[in-house]
This record gives structure tokens, sequence and C-alpha cells, in this order.
């Protein structure tokens, strides 16, 4: 069954409408990540899933109930928006142990373990922290808290690398404990790392949903040629782009429904390698986002 | 500099546009007004001697010696009280434009773009010479098209200079406080401790000491004599101003961004904090705790003031009447219209408590607290509790305080009893405006500022309708109209009930209206 399910959500303000029949579900022991440009409408959805907002059609649901019949289900929830403020005056530790009463939760082992492992002052007050140890703060709440859903809207923004690479371990140890999270996110590896599947929002509606093999379909396919051959020919034909040639080498971008007729016409050269890179994230993301042109 | 000083006009011509334009009619509408109810000399000369007592010199400051004239009662009763209104108006402007700016962070981003320290410091100082200059300025030609006898072009013009340099004061002194408190809130919380307890203290130095009351910037205004004798000297000590603005300055130019010149940090100790209360509570703490500790000093100084009434009332044949025998019926009076003014401004607290469920809003924290499945129910009936209970509080401490201060004082025969029937007779009060507080919440997040303009509505029309005797069309908007005046006249329970009925209304009607609404 799904821990999450969005059925087409719409928001308007006003006469806008940020969010047009969002819909897609998440289902247990997943990572989804969601991503977009600015603007595309990632906040706003999640802010009608934690119930900030209240969607003007469409239905939420959790667990397999609509949220309209379970006025509680956020607890279920655990949340961290991309820009953390925090009560100036409270500390850290203070902030963590009240999120921690707040979800019932009593683990101040797990407590310590995390702010170890995030590097956490939790003496400090909030107003004298950095925007990265905001962060920590609301992150190591969410990894504490007993909700199987964890939502993370553009989580790692002000972590450092290092920092990042523990966030990431935190979310897979969270995934293999059953739960579920939603990941928002502009940072394309760390959507590729860690999603089982992707949703693709442009202008306030979904693009694409799925898994990221099924989705290598709607990429390019990245070839590394070395010849003795002049190329240009190949450069020349439909569906291949960014053709470059310097000497013997040979890179160029081939839309993967014109694969086939490519590698035909490519037998015809005397070819010394043919790599082929691995499809990106990132060409997926690039072809929806440039002028989306190429989204047919 | 120019630029910086543009981009801050652009971004406050509105505030100060509707500010300059509350003011002004505010102002301009009296002596037209005054000039209807009281036309003759005759008329002005009888208003003039039941003025001459207590209450009402707490409110506006001394009577002027010699005629009543129409500019004389226009500045008597205008003067002093539109200072409050100037006054607030420069503190929230400046308030905003320096701390406020660098708590968000902007003055960081605005000293990085090749603008320095001293351009933005001069921005600041122009913006409020120059929203001071017009106020005056329109209030300058305002007066002058009336072409009333009293009111020569001199007079006016000393009006609004005593305006300018009380506005200026302000504006300057708020800026020197930016550069000492730690953070905007600070600033406005001091600053407005001190407006208003500057006004209290004048109330009562003015009525028992009179000497005393010179340090009071309030009192300077009284002592210029306006539209009679013309004391300009007394516009000397407000040079103050622009001594707070060099001062400001000097701390300006070498602070760092985001430091202070007073640290306040206090407890260390980790606080467990475990419940919504809880945490709204430990947020407003400061801001409940200094209010009560205002109020309970405002009560006791009013309290200590009693005593100096028999001396007062001197050989004043009419108050004598009024007095009634021993003096205690003025004096009963006197504490009705005390309570009053004590009840106005201590709605000022649970309103700012209210107001931090905004600035969680704001902030982004209600987002997050409602995914730790804290309903918005709990959300807003914390704060509702705590502003309750700050406004109940209020209400007894300034009570307690005036008893407190006054036990020593024979002949009052007010007992205890009687002061905290009053609280309770203003409670009500509390309910409506906390009431109508959640209910402004709950419709929009931007509606919070007319609770603010009713409380002011409610200030002026008991202030002027204790010195005209104003119709009571405008009162009947108002809970005071209801609410009988104790301990003058015995609780209406009946009002009570009504008053307190409709603040719980308005309590339910927030909370469902909060519970639909989008957070911004
Ligand atoms: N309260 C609001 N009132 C009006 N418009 C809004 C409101 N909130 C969001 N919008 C608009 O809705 C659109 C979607 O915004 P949203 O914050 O969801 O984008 P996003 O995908 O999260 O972008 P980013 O990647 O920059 O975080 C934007 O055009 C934004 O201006
Ligand atoms: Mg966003």
């Amino acid at each position: 069954m799904s821990v999450l399910e969005l059925k087409g959500i719409t928001k308007r303000f006003g006469k806008f409408t940020a969010v047009e029949e969002v819909s897609f579900e998440i289902r247990e022991g997943e990572v989804f990540g969601f991503i977009g440009p600015n603007g595309a409408g990632k906040s706003t959805t999640i802010r009608a899933i934690i119930g900030a907002i209240s969607p003007t059609s469409g239905e939420v649901r959790i667990h397999g109930k609509p949220v309209a019949v379970q006025p509680d289900y956020r607890k279920y929830i655990a949340y961290v928006p991309g820009d953390v403020q925090l009560w100036p005056n409270l500390t850290g530790g203070e902030v963590i142990r009240f999120f921690m009463k707040m979800s019932g939760n009593a683990d101040t082992e797990k407590m310590e373990a995390l702010i170890r492992e995030f590097r956490l002052d939790p003496k400090k007050k909030c107003k004298t922290y950095s925007k990265g140890n905001r962060q920590k703060v609301a992150l190591i709440s969410a990894f504490l808290s007993d909700a199987d859903l964890l939502i993370f809207d553009e989580p790692t923004t002000g972590l450092d690398p290092l920092m990042e690479r523990t966030f990431h371990r935190q979310v897979l140890a969270a995934k293999s404990e059953g739960k579920s999270i939603l990941l928002s996110s502009h940072i394309l590896s760390e959507v590729e790392k860690l999603a089982d599947r992707i949703a693709i929002i442009r202008e306030g509606k979904i693009i694409e949903t799925g898994r990221f093999s099924e989705l290598k379909h709607i990429t390019r396919v990245h070839y590394r040629v070395r010849t003795p051959d002049d190329l240009a020919e190949v450069g020349r034909m439909k569906g291949v782009h960014e053709f470059r040639q310097e000497g013997p080498e040979a890179e160029f971008l081939v839309d993967a429904d014109r694969v086939k007729g490519v590698l035909g016409v490519l037998r015809g050269y005397e070819l010394d390698s043919l790599e082929t890179l691995p499809p990106k994230l990132e060409d997926i993301f690039m072809r929806y986002y440039d002028t989306g042109s190429g989204a047919s | 500099m120019r630029h910086y000083f543009r981009l801050s006009m652009k971004d406050t011509r509105f505030r100060i546009f509707w500010w300059i334009f509350g003011i002004a009619s505010l102002t301009l509408m009296m002596p037209p007004a005054f000039h209807g109810l009281y036309p003759t000399q005759g008329d002005r000369d009888v208003l003039k001697a039941t003025m001459e007592n207590p209450a009402v010199i707490a409110m506006t400051g001394p009577i002027q010696e010699g005629d009543y004239t129409l500019g004389v009662m226009f500045s008597h009763e205008m003067a002093v009280f539109m200072a409050i209104v100037i006054g607030l108006f420069n503190i929230m402007i400046a308030n905003s434009l320096s701390r406020r700016k660098e708590d968000d962070g902007l003055l960081e981003v605005v000293l990085s773009k090749n603008i320095t320290r001293g351009g933005v410091f001069s921005a600041q100082v122009l913006l409020g010479l120059l929203m001071n200059a017009i106020l005056a300025l329109v209030l300058f030609a305002g007066l002058q098209s009336f072409g009333y006898e009293s009111m020569e072009t001199a007079d006016n013009f000393l009006y609004a200079a005593q305006t300018f340099g009380f506005g200026l004061f302000f504006y300057g002194l708020t800026l020197l406080i930016a550069q000492l408190l730690p953070s905007a809130d600070w600033a406005f919380g001091i600053m407005l401790a001190v407006l208003l307890l500057g006004y209290a203290y004048r109330a009562a130095t003015d009525v028992a000491a009179p000497d005393l009351s010179v340090i009071s910037p309030y009192n300077w205004i009284s002592r210029l004599s306006l539209y009679s004798e013309n004391e300009v000297v007394w516009l000397v000590p407000f040079f103050l101003g622009p001594v707070f603005l060099i001062a400001a300055w000097l701390l300006f130019r070498n602070r760092d961004l985001g430091d202070s010149v007073i640290r306040l940090q206090v407890n260390r100790r980790i606080r467990n904090i475990g419940s919504h209360l809880r945490l709204a509570f430990t947020l407003s703490r400061t801001l409940i705790i200094s209010w009560l500790a205002g109020l309970l000093l405002l009560g006791a100084s009013y309290g200590s003031v009693l005593g100096d009434l028999e001396s007062f009332i001197g050989d004043n044949e009419m108050l004598r009447q009024m007095a009634g025998e021993g003096g205690s019926g003025l004096t009963v009076q006197f504490v009705g219209t005390l309570m009053v003014i004590v009840t106005i401004i201590g709605l000022v607290p649970p309103l700012m408590v209210m107001g931090k469920l905004l600035k969680e809003e704001r902030r982004s924290h209600l987002e997050i607290l409602g995914t730790l499945n804290i309903s918005r129910l709990r959300m807003m009936g914390d704060y509702m509790i705590l502003a309750l209970a700050t406004g109940a509080l209020s209400l007894f401490l300034a009570n307690a305080g005036m008893y407190a201060a006054s036990l020593g004082v024979e002949g009052i025969g007010l007992t205890f009893r009687d002061y905290t029937v009053s609280t309770l007779n203003y409670i009500p009060a509390v309910m409506l405006f906390t009431g109508l507080s959640a209910f402004l919440i709950g419709l929009h997040h931007r509606l919070h500022v007319i609770v603010w303009l009713y409380l002011f509505y409610n200030f002026l029309v008991c202030y002027l309708g204790q010195l005209l005797g104003l119709d009571d069309i405008y009162r009947i908007l108002t809970p005071f109209y209801y609410l009988n005046e104790t301990p003058n006249e015995a609780v209406n329970l009946t009002a009570c009930l009504a008053v307190g009925g409709v603040g719980l209304l308005l309590m339910a009607l927030g909370h469902l209206l909060f519970r639909k609404r989008d957070l911004s």
C-alpha cells in the first residue's frame, strides 16, 4: 500500500495556478525524488501535503485514507524545509528535545549519536548558528522522529559536502528501516543516487514520473568515439546533438529513439573504440528545463 | 547613498504616507470641531472650569493660565495626546529602517554593495528628517488655512515645530537604542515602554509634583504654552534628538553588524520545553514579564499621587464641591479614570502576545509545528491562553500597585476588594480584544493591524469623551460604553457578560477560520 498518495492536487493563488492536477504516490520504504526548476510548484505541493495550505481541489491520502478523515495524520510525517528558521533564543539542543517531546520520542542515545554524526554544538543559541547548522537541527529532529514519511524540501542547500554525505547515509538508513522519503532537490546527483523513483514537475504540472531506468528512454545517449575518419556526416544526422570532433576523438549525444539508426551508420567507419557514457539525470533534466522544446 | 535613500524611501513611503495622513487628519479635525462645540469665549471658560481637576490634567497636562481661547484649548487637549501617536510613528519607522533591516540581513547585503555605513546611516537620518518635516509642514499649512483669530502664524508655526522636535527626539532615541540592544524586538519594546511610561510619568507628576514632570518630553510641550505665551525656549531640550543621532552614529560606525552594545545573555541552563504552551510562553516570556512589571509600576505611581489630591484641590471652590465630604468623591472619580487608562494600556501586552503567533507563522514555524502533529486549535489556543492570562494579570497588578501605593493615604475609602472588583470588571475587555485579535488572525495574516487601530480608537474616544463629553454614538463601538466605570459605579454584570460573550464568540470564530486558513 502507498504511504502517500496525491490525487489531482490543484492549488490556485487568486488567478495564478501554482500547481495543477499533481498526482503521484510514494510506497513503503521508497525514496521518491521530486525535481523541477525554480517556481515549478515543488514547495507548494509539499505545503499542501503537510497541511500548511489546503489544495483548491484534489486529495491527499496517507496510508490509503484521505487526510480529511484523519485529522492527526501529521503524526506520520516529519518535515524539513529548505530554509530553516529556528527560534533565535532557544539553543539547538532545546529545539531538538522539544521536537522529540512533541513526537513522543525519548531515544536520547540516538539523539546523541546523530548530534555527533552531524557535528552539531547543541548548546548554542539558534541565532548564532550558520545556515547549515540550523539545517542540521531540523534534519536531526526529522531523523529522530517516529514518522514513517520523511519530507525534505531542498534539505542540503546549506550543508558542506561531508555533511551532505552524512545526510545521504541517514536517508538510506531510514529507508532500510522501512520509512518512505519524499526528497525535493536541485542537486541532481543526490536524487540520482538516492531516489528509487522520481517525478519531474514544470510550471505546476508533473511531466514525468517513474523509475530512473524507465526515464532513460527520454534521455540522450552520450557516445565517445576514437576514429581516424571524419564523422561530420554523423554529426549532421537527425537526432544527433552537440557533435564535436577534435582529431581522432569525437563526442556527441543521440536521442534515445534514434540510437539504432546512428549506430547503423557508424558501422560504416573505422572505429578504434566506442564508449557509451551512462545517461545522467541531468540529461533528462536539461531536456525538459531548457526550453521545453524537446519534451515530445 | 542616494540610491539607498531612494530605495528606503520606496520601501517605506506608503507606511509613512498613511501615518502622516492619519496624524494630520486627526489633528486638523479638531479646531473646527472645538469651534463648533464651544463657539464663544464664555462657553470655553465654563469648560475650562470643569477641566481643572486631576483626572483631566493627568490626561492632557496642566492647563495654561489666561484665557482658554480656541488655540489654547486645541493645544491643551491635543498636543500632548498627539505626541504619543507621533512618537509611535517615529519609533516604528526608525526601527524598521535600522534594526529590523539589520536583523533581516538586508543591511549586510547593502553594505557589500559599495554603499558605506555613512551612506546607510545618512539615509536613515535623512528619511527621519524628511518625514517629520513633511508632517510639520502639513500641520502648519492646515492650521494656517483655518484662519481662526486665536491661531496666529507664529502660534501655528510653533505647534508644527514642536511636532517636528518631538518626532525627531523619538526617531533619534530609537536609532540610538537600536545600536544598544540586540534585536529589533528589543528596541521596539524598550522604546514603546519609554513612550508610554513617559506619558504615564507625566500624568502622575503633573498632578502631584509638577516640577518633577520636566523630565518627560511630553511636559516640554506643555511648557511651550502654545497659543498663548509661546515659550520658545522649551524647544531647546528637543535638540537632544540630534544628539541621540550623533551618538547612534558613533556606535553604528564601529559596531559589528548583528552585534549590540548591551548583550542580553539570560539563562544558560538548558530548558526542557515539553509542550507547545511552554514553547509559546518561552517565546513571549520577556515581553510578558517586562509589561507586567511596567504595569505594576504604573499602578503604583498612580496610587502614590492620590495622596496629593487634597493639596491640589486646595481653595478651588468648584472642586471642593465635586470632591464632597473629605474629598473622597473626587478621588474615586479620579481613580475611575485612571482605571480606564490602565485598562487600555493593559490591553497592549495581550495583543502583543497574539502578535507572536503571527510572527511564528511568518517565520514558517507553524508549518513545522504542524508536522509535529500540533493542531491549529492548539497553536492558536495556547497563545490565547497566554494572552488572556497576561491581560488579566496586567489589570490585576496595575490595580494592586495602585492599592498598595495608596495605602498610606487617608480618606480614599477604597478597599482591596474594590480594586479587585474593578479588575474583574474590565477583564471582559481583555476577552473582547483577545477575541477580536484571534478573529482577525483567523481571517487573514495581514489583518491584525485592525485590532491595534481599534485599541487606538478606544483610547481616543475615552480620552475625548472624558474631555468634551463626546456623543455616546462614538463610544457605542467600544466596550467602555457598556462596562461601568468602577469604582465610581457598581459593576454592571449584564454588560460584563455581554462583552465577554462577544469576546468568546470571536475567539471561537477565530479558531474555526484559523483551522481552515492557508499559512502564509
Ligand atoms: N502564497 C502564495 N501566493 C501566491 N503565489 C505563490 C504563493 N506561494 C507560491 N506561489 C507561487 O507558486 C509558484 C510555485 O512556487 P513554489 O514555491 O512551489 O516553487 P518551487 O518549485 O518550490 O521553487 P524553488 O525551486 O524555487 O523552491 C511560484 O510561481 C510562486 O510564486
Ligand atoms: Mg521551493
